[in-house]
Parts: C-alpha cells; structure tokens; sequence
C-alpha cells in the first residue's frame, strides 16, 4: 500500500483501545510516524509501557477544550479518532448536566478538534481524517441512546469535512465496526452468556470482529488507494445491520 | 511589520490560494464583492494569514461574517459603538463607511483585513 503524503505522520485519538494500538504497531511497520492520544497523563503512562519511544505522546482531553492548543497540529498528514467517552444511561434515567457535559465532549469538542486538524492539513493542501464510529448509532440497545447519538452526530462531522474539504485535498472516511471481541463491546457482552450466542447467531459471519482486523481496514483507508472513499461511512459488522 | 510588508505577504497569499495577481490587490479591493472569494477560500485565507502573520485568526471577526445580522440586532443610534465592541480593529471611520456601503453588497475589503493583522500582532502566537 502506498501513502504519499508530504507528512506521513497520524495522530490517533483513543490510544488506549485495543483497535488503535494494533493500528499503531501496523503503521509503524509502514513507516509512519505516530503520535498516540490519551486523556490524563496515567493513560499517557500506560501507554508508554506498551510503546515506548516508537511513538510520541499528546494529552486530549475531550472535556478541555484548552487541551487542542497544546498540540502542534500542522505536522499531522494524517488523523484517526477512535475516542469516545463512555455515558451508558437509559434516557429517561439520565442526569441532565451530565448529558449536556458527555455531548460537549463527544460533538461540540470533536467538532474543535475536526477544525484544528484541518486547518493544520491546509497548509499541505493534504489530509486524511477518520472516524471509528460504531454500530450502535444505527441498531441502538437500551442505554446506548446518547452514546447512539454522539456517534451519530461525529459521523456527520466528519462526512462534513469530505464534502467541504475534497476539492483542497482534505478527505474522509467513517468507519462502523459492530461488535469487536475488545474493549467496550466485550465488556457488555461479557454481562450475559446467552445473549453472547444469542447475538452470534444474528450476525452472518457467526462472529466478532477481532482488532486486528479494524487496524488493517483503517490502514487500507489511510492509503492513496482509497482517498476517493469520502465523505463516506463504511460498515464492518459481519452484516449484522443488513439483515433482519 | 510594517504597512507594505503586510501588503506584500497579503498579495503573496491571494496569488497562491485564489490565483489573484497581486496587480489586483489594493486597500480598497472588495474581497468578496469584486475578488469572489468564497467560504472555502476565506478558510483558506485565515490559515495562511495566521501562519504568515504568527496571529491566532478568529474567521467571524477578520472577515465580517456575522455583520448583517449584528447590525439588524443593534438600535440605529448605538450601531458605530456597538460594531466597535465587535471590530476592534476597525475604526469608527470605516465603521461608519461599511454601514452607508452595505447596500452594495459583501463590504470586507484589503484594508480590513490589514487592520486585523495590524491590531492583532501585539498579541503574536
């Protein structure tokens, strides 16, 4: 695969899941440069343990919003964002002021940072920006309604900044895992043994994704191969959300 | 930096991001009006004048963007010190020039954006 940016340099939002580490390694092989992201210095720390000094390091932390400004965005060809904060509620139960601070966080500041990016990728006149969405804005299980809709509305973000930005060599892709065997996604399924199988057999492949397989897929979207992807969202849930 | 060097870079920056000779760039050049700029190209604009000036651009502010409906917004007899509160950078002059030039259309001209970069370069990135 080739990468032809001028800055072959990404910087992946999210650092600590299992899917953007195994990115991180694999655009390592590839030659690139990596800055991984992380909310408090301790997952900083973490990271560090795994990563060493094959990567550089930036706080973001989606409810501080001064913590854009300390990043030195022009040297980023390249932005994959797999963070989300975590508010599982259902709606009816949920705390107001926390629900207006988790939107803050996941759209107003992911908006923030969508400009800070692009702005930086201007001065190259080239850019790659992709958003690790997630299932769950399209088939929503009860108390995923504002995780639902956060997504939903970084979807939208991002497939903003493919229509305005392709004509100045700034484009976007979104990606829709369904459910991974990680993270978050094994964390619910891990509650229930039955509705783990239950759930196997509704997804065609009969399986979950493993991580790996997100890494490659978005490495596949950061190459000049796939840059007239754009503006686009692209699912991979073993054709869970195709059939009934 | 002086008036003409801010120029100068100004005429840089229109060649490469709108392909305006720099013949075509004055003071009184509208940017909109006569040049067509359009939003993708004041997007442009702002990241090149804040890398080539060392300034933090705000896009509403540089540009006028929010002017018509800020003007609608104000009482006739407080509009010039009201839009001041606003332009910082823009005397109340000119001020009161883009209020009698409303009608024409898109008023921000060269100069504006001169006095931005000028009123701005105190507090340098």
């Amino acid at each position: 695969m080739k990468f032809s940016f001028k800055n072959k340099h990404i910087l992946i939002t999210g650092g600590s899941c299992e899917p953007a580490q195994k990115l991180a390694q694999l655009a390592l092989n590839a030659g690139f440069s990596i800055t991984l992201t992380a909310s408090n210095s301790h997952g900083i720390e973490k990271l560090r343990s795994t990563f060493s000094n094959q990567v550089t390091y930036a706080l973001l932390d989606f409810n501080q919003i001064e913590t854009l400004s300390k990043i030195q965005w022009k040297q980023y060809g390249y932005l994959v964002d797999f963070a989300h904060p975590e508010y599982e509620t259902l709606m009816a139960a949920s705390n107001i002021e926390k629900s207006s601070a988790y939107f803050n966080a996941t759209v107003s500041f992911r908006s923030a940072l969508l400009k800070e990016a692009v702005r930086g990728m201007l001065s190259n006149k080239e850019g790659r920006v992709i958003f690790i969405s997630s299932t769950a804005s399209t088939l929503i299980n009860p108390g995923q309604g504002l995780y639902a809709a956060s997504k939903a509305a970084g979807e939208k973000l991002y497939q903003s900044i493919g229509i305005e930005m392709g004509k100045k060599g700034i484009t976007s892709a979104i990606l829709q895992p369904g459910y991974i065997n990680s993270g978050r996604g094994q964390s619910y399924l891990a509650k229930d043994e039955q509705k783990l199988l239950e759930l196997k057999s509704r997804i065609p492949t009969g399986r979950f994704i493993e991580p790996i397989e997100i890494a490659e897929s978005i490495l596949f979207l950061l190459s000049d191969s796939a840059l007239q992807i754009n503006a686009t969202l692209l699912r991979m849930d073993g054709g869970l959300c195709s059939t009934k | 930096m002086d008036n003409e060097t801010i120029i100068s870079h100004l005429k840089s920056i229109f060649e490469e991001v709108m392909d305006v000779p720099a013949s075509e760039i004055k003071q009184d050049t509208f940017v909109i009006r006569e040049l067509e700029a359009e939003s993708i190209d004041l997007l442009e604009l702002a990241v090149d004048i804040s890398s080539t000036f060392s300034i933090e651009v705000e896009d509403d502010q540089i540009f006028l963007s929010h002017l018509r409906a800020q003007i609608s917004e104000i009482a006739p007899e407080n509009k010039i010190s009201k839009l001041t509160q606003c332009y910082p950078h823009l005397s109340q002059d000119r001020l009161a020039q883009i209020l009698t030039d409303l009608k024409e259309g898109p008023v921000l001209k060269i100069k504006d954006l001169i006095a931005y970069i000028e009123d701005n370069q105190n507090e340098s990135i």
